[in-house]
């Protein structure tokens, strides 16, 4: 059975980012099901649905990644090159949302094949920005 | 007359009565006849003829004359049909021995007229029966006296003849051999001797004897031409033979080998310079072929020089290798030349060979020292200068063998670079040195028998299985202290002299020097290397530290602004004036919190980022940059003016650009609270720079002030009145020295700021 709503899948280590992102989503128009994971190796096996994840009707697959840098175990550079090597995420966008501006991450980041780089705090912009990915899955514009 | 055979005197005798045999008739008339002649025989016929024509006559004849004269003269008037004996016992003849007699009234060399008359009267008494008969006389003691170049004793005596002459009724024959007359230092005694007597008779290859007085003076001169030019011939002769002894006296002690051969290359002629070059004596090699002196690899060489000596061409120093007898090689340059004879036929060759060994191996010693010295200059790896160092020794010392050995870390000489030696060898050796470690100045060893070496039976067995025979040790040195030692090899036992050695130690002073400056080098390029690495290191973690910042230090802060914005939106209705107020500084901390941290992480990574410089376009970023601003901050409500076509410079234009942006903030941002900013920018020439003027109407900055005013958190204005972080400005000239420019400021603290950066011109003045 398919979820109807957009799933954004958040990976995110820090409570607080967690919930500003939730707040902002909330604030937005976006009807969206966020599922979070805490660290990099979480964030793969959610999406090979290894373990308790393999319940897609739990953990359904996700329409849009956001994924932030630092990150336990594996970063979120390593989460986004293991998912750019998976057929199955081909079309599925991946944005980089850290609280670093560094030129060096941003290139990085688009090297690796991110849709879009957002320093948090999410913005409004940020949040207008997820929206059009998800209505547009295969742009790759990168900001 | 007819028994006169020969054809001369037949001629004389038909055409010339002047002639001593027309004489015959005359009578009571005294004659002295003068012959000169050429050949025994000729002189022979023509006195017995002379003599014959008396005994015909019934007159009588002496005979004056060397003891052979005197037999082969009476053999052939005995063959006219005379006895001799007969007419001696007779007193018709007389013969005396020429030289005998002469001794009888000579007087140390002069003869003497009572002697001479004493001798002769008697004689002429008797065979002129006391004047009544006529004598013919032949006499040939002036002959003898010329042939002792008694000339003047000579001359003399004829004179004594002519006074007897005057006495007597004498036909008189004098015979002069033409040899004694060739020169001119005689032709004065010849002149005189003709002038003695009443006829001159020429020679028997003369024309006939003249006629008149005339021809006869020409006849006379005809031969004193003859006798000068005979005596030219001698001096040219004696000249040649002294020049010939010359000649071979060179050849024969020349340091060359002087080699005669014949256009089949056989060795015709061999000096000592020859012997001592080649080894071969001349009894060994004359007769052999030019070939058994060329090499096996060189054979080819002659047929060449023969056919270039056959079209009479000419080899000049023609470098080449010959073999000596006991087959070691000898480097000489041969000049071969081809011999003529008179008709200018080529018949041989001579050929000049000179030994360049010691000059070859001199040129050879000075290009390998000149590669090694190019090696050491140019070489990056020490392994080179010993490969060079090795061929260099090789080449000088004329040997394949060599070595260079160096002391490792625990003081053992090992090998470091060798030349044709086994892996036994050297494992066997190594270790082994003739001086002790610490030997300050340590002399060469030579050893040039091995036999005769002290090692211990190891090291003897192991340089035998090698065939090494003769080795030398050279230490290797540096400011007298012994780095290694560089070992030449021979593998026949080898005389070591220290002129030869010479070429040696100059390379073992280069590789001395070389690998001590390599060694030098070496460290410091180590403790460079170290440096760096170490100076990367503190990079890496400053980097890794602005990393942290940037991500986990404003983590919190941001948490902390976030939930004060959080609180404000969702509970701001709820909260009096206080809370609302104290819930606005939490917020405005925070801002200002984390653009401190951004501040201080853009001045870090300005500080330690690599930059590249190129040329700018400033007229451009300066306009990108101003209406950027305007867009973002409309409010500020400034005025920007910036002049037309700013000049280029150099520099890099992430860190440019940042800068202007923060001269411009700051430019706009000190600025009295109801004045409208205004900004002027524009540009400049400072000699190669171009300096990028920004004019504010701001509050300025007091000279005091100003040497504080680029340093990190420096603030010149109250917080209060001017919000900032205290960065900017140290970003501005930070950013410009990592570019190679500087920035400063120009203010009197009333009338606004100038604020300028200065970078290198892109466009030359």
């Amino acid at each position: 059975m398919i979820n109807p709503k957009p799933v954004i899948l958040l990976a995110e280590d820090d409570d607080n980012d967690v919930f500003f992102m939730r707040r902002a989503l909330q604030k937005s128009q976006i009807d969206f099901l966020l599922q979070v994971v805490t660290d990099g190796q979480q964030a793969t096996d959610y999406l090979s649905g290894h373990g308790d994840f393999s319940n897609r009707e739990k953990h359904p697959l996700p329409t849009v990644i956001l994924l932030d840098l630092k990150m336990p175990f594996l970063d979120g550079f390593e989460v986004l090159t293991w998912i750019r090597a998976q057929a199955a995420f081909k079309a599925t966008p991946v944005a980089v949302l850290t609280s670093s501006a560094e030129e060096r991450d941003r290139r990085r980041a688009r090297e690796l094949g991110a849709c879009a780089y957002f320093v948090k705090p999410p913005k409004p912009e940020t949040i207008q920005e997820i929206g059009r990915l998800i209505q547009e899955p295969q742009q790759r514009a990168v900001n | 007359m007819n028994r006169v055979d020969s054809p001369l005197l037949k001629n004389q005798k038909s055409e010339n009565d002047s002639g001593a045999d027309s004489h015959d008739n005359d009578q009571g008339e005294s004659q002295h006849f003068v012959q000169f002649y050429e050949s025994e025989s000729f002189l022979e016929t023509r006195v017995a003829e002379f003599i014959s024509k008396a005994f015909e006559s019934g007159d009588a004849a002496v005979l004056i004359a060397t003891p052979e004269h005197c037999s082969a003269i009476e053999k052939l008037i005995s063959t006219q049909g005379f006895s001799i004996p007969e007419l001696a016992k007779t007193g018709r003849y007389f013969s005396f021995d020429a030289k005998e007699m002469l001794s009888r009234f000579m007087l140390t060399n002069v003869p003497n007229e009572k002697l001479f008359y004493r001798e002769l009267r008697p004689v002429l008494d008797k065979a002129t029966d006391g004047h009544r008969r006529r004598v013919r006389a032949f006499g040939e003691m002036v002959s003898l006296l010329c042939a002792n170049k008694n000339f003047d004793a000579a001359i003399k005596l004829e004179g004594m003849w002519n006074d007897l002459n005057l006495s007597y009724p004498i036909s008189l024959l004098c015979a002069y051999p033409m040899k004694d007359f060739c020169g001119t230092s005689v032709s004065e005694a010849f002149h005189q001797i003709c002038h003695a007597h009443s006829t001159v008779l020429p020679t028997e290859n003369s024309l006939a004897a003249s006629q008149t007085e005339k021809e006869r003076a020409k006849t006379i001169a005809v031969l004193e031409q003859k006798a000068k030019s005979l005596e030219t011939e001698i001096v040219t002769r004696k000249q040649m033979e002294h020049h010939g002894r010359l000649l071979s006296a060179i050849v024969q002690y020349s340091d060359d080998a002087i080699i005669s051969k014949d256009l089949n290359g056989i060795i015709t002629s061999w000096n000592a310079g020859a012997e001592r070059i080649f080894g071969y004596k001349s009894e060994e090699i004359v007769g052999r072929s030019v070939l058994t002196l060329i090499p096996a690899d060189r054979q080819d060489e002659e047929p060449g020089i023969l056919a270039r000596l056959r079209r009479g061409e000419r080899i000049d120093h023609f470098e080449t290798v010959r073999r000596r007898k006991d087959g070691s090689y000898v480097d000489v340059s041969l000049t071969v030349s081809p011999l003529k004879d008179e008709s200018g036929k080529v018949f041989g060759a001579s050929k000049i060979a000179r030994d360049i060994t010691e000059r070859k191996r001199a040129q050879q010693i000075q290009h390998a020292l000149y590669e090694l010295a190019s090696t050491v200059n140019g070489a990056v790896a020490l392994h080179e200068i010993y490969d060079a160092a090795l061929n260099a020794v090789c080449r000088c010392q004329g040997t394949h063998r060599a070595a260079i050995l160096l002391y490792d870390s625990e003081g053992v000489m090992r090998f470091r670079a060798w030349r044709d030696l086994s892996p036994e060898y050297r494992a066997a050796v190594e270790g082994h040195s003739p001086w002790a470690r610490d030997a300050l100045s340590p002399l060469p060893v030579c050893i040039d028998d091995i036999r005769t070496a002290n090692f211990s039976e190891h090291l003897q067995e192991a340089i035998a299985r090698e065939k090494i025979q003769a080795m030398a040790f050279l230490p290797i040195t540096y400011e007298g202290r012994l780095l290694g030692k560089f070992m030449v090899y021979y593998d026949t036992p080898h005389h070591f002299t220290p002129e030869e050695l010479q070429p040696a130690q100059t390379i073992v002073t280069q590789v001395a020097f070389a690998i001590e400056r390599r060694r030098t080098g070496e460290n410091l390029e180590r403790m460079v290397n170290e440096r760096t690495a170490s100076l990367r290191e503190a990079i890496a973690q400053m980097e890794e530290f602005s990393y942290s910042i940037s991500h986990d230090l404003r983590a919190p802060v941001r948490a902390m602004q976030c939930y004060a914005e959080v609180l404000m939106e969702d509970y701001g209705g709820e909260l009096d004036e206080h809370a609302k107020k104290y819930l606005e500084r939490i917020i405005h901390s925070g801002v200002r919190m984390d653009r401190l941290i951004q501040d201080i992480l853009t001045y870090s990574r300005l500080s330690r980022r690599e930059i590249k410089l190129h040329p700018i376009s400033l007229d451009r970023l300066t306009r990108d940059i101003v209406n950027q601003y305007l867009e973002m901050k409309p409010a500020s409500g400034a005025k920007i003016l910036v002049d037309d076509a700013l000049m280029p410079v150099v520099g890099h234009e992430a860190s440019l650009s940042q800068a202007i942006s923060n001269l411009l903030n700051n430019a706009i941002k000190f600025t009295a609270p109801d004045t409208q900013p205004k900004v002027h920018l524009w540009t400049e020439r400072r000699d190669q720079d171009v300096r990028l003027w920004v004019e504010d109407n701001g509050i300025g900055i007091k000279p005091e002030y100003q040497h504080r005013l680029f340093n990190v958190f420096e603030r010149v204005h109250p917080e209060k009145n001017y919000e900032g972080t205290g960065i900017g400005l140290a970003i501005v000239r930070k950013a410009a020295e990592r570019m190679g420019g500087k920035a400063g400021v120009e203010s009197n603290g009333v009338d606004g700021s100038k604020f300028w950066i200065q970078l290198p011109a892109a466009e030359k003045s």
